[in-house]
């Protein structure tokens, strides 16, 4: 199981990663993650929803309420041109710090 | 009401009682819990355990309303680059200067006793609004350019002001300012 912390910030590259995708909304993000990390990255359902909000409030994404194909209601988030500058930043720092440990395991120090 | 959704509106009311707000993000809320035990119910649990499940898989209420406290600072509400930063600020300063005048405006045409009155440059603070509205606008030309821009800007700032009622208009009175109980039993009274 991975850290708290780790969790914590990987939740919003991961996001705004998830939405440059296309549009979607909370639970199927939870679900895309906790597939696509093989269920090691494990988010508590309720802790999505103040950084979701949190990235509306500063213009990385916006939300818009419309329909399941069952008719319940659902708000849809989607990226917008502010947050595909942030993800692009997020991807750089990520790569940065795994080029810097795969580097390192290469020399077989980690 | 079944037992599942006595338990629902039990787990909404405790939600509330934390300090979650009605209906965003509550209803948002809810709508994952409800997506997560039609999973779990396929899964093959009980109608009641897929719900106990699911609320622990949610996470405690109050660990929940702190984070979304923190996602409401001013900072984040403020965005995230400089533009959407000096839009909000505009926005935020129009906005305080209109109500200000058109509450002088109200005052003044309603006839009170001239002690009650605002005063009468109050009546031309929406002119100084509409001005710092084209100055907003003039600055993010200025800053990054191109006349295309004055619509986007227009747009974002009658958005954030949209926001600011709509969120004056969720704002939960009884919550923040709770009346004495007895004064809320006279107003049951009045209104029948």
């Amino acid at each position: 199981m991975l850290r708290k912390e780790l969790v914590a910030a990987s939740a919003e590259p991961l996001i705004l990663s998830l939405l440059a995708k296309g549009e979607s909304y909370g639970y199927a993000i939870i679900q895309e993650v906790k597939e696509r990390s093989g269920g090691k990255l494990n988010w508590t359902d309720g802790m999505l929803y103040p950084v979701l909000h949190r990235m509306e409030h500063r213009g990385l994404i916006k939300a818009r309420w419309g329909e399941s194909e069952t008719g319940r209601k659902r708000k849809y988030y989607a990226l917008k041109k502010d947050g595909k500058t942030a993800m692009a930043k997020h991807h750089e720092h990520w790569m940065l710090v795994h080029s810097v440990l795969a580097g390192l395991k290469k020399e077989q120090y980690v | 009401m079944s037992d599942l959704e006595q338990s629902i509106a039990t787990w909404r009311k405790q939600m509330l009682a934390a300090g979650i707000k009605a209906p965003v993000p509550l209803d948002e809320l809810e709508i994952h819990l409800r997506e997560e035990m039609e999973r779990r119910l396929k899964s093959g649990l009980d109608e009641q355990s897929a719900f106990e499940s699911a609320a622990r898989q949610f996470g405690p209420a109050q660990t929940i309303t702190a984070e979304f406290k923190k996602a409401a600072g001013l900072l984040n509400w403020l965005g995230e680059n400089r533009q959407t930063r000096i839009n909000r600020t505009f926005a935020l300063v129009w906005l305080v200067l209109f109500t200000k005048g058109l509450m002088g405006i109200v005052v003044s045409l309603a006839g009170l006793p001239p002690n009650f009155k605002f005063h009468w440059a109050a009546d031309f603070i929406p002119v100084f609004a509409a001005l710092v509205m084209l100055c907003g606008i003039a600055a993010s030309l200025l800053l990054f350019g191109g006349w295309l821009k004055v619509l986007r800007v227009i747009r974002d700032q009658l958005r954030v002001v949209g926001r600011f009622w709509h969120g004056i208009g969720s704002f939960d009175f009884q919550r923040h300012l709770p009346l004495p109980d007895a004064f809320a039993k006279n107003s049951k009274a009045d209104f029948g």
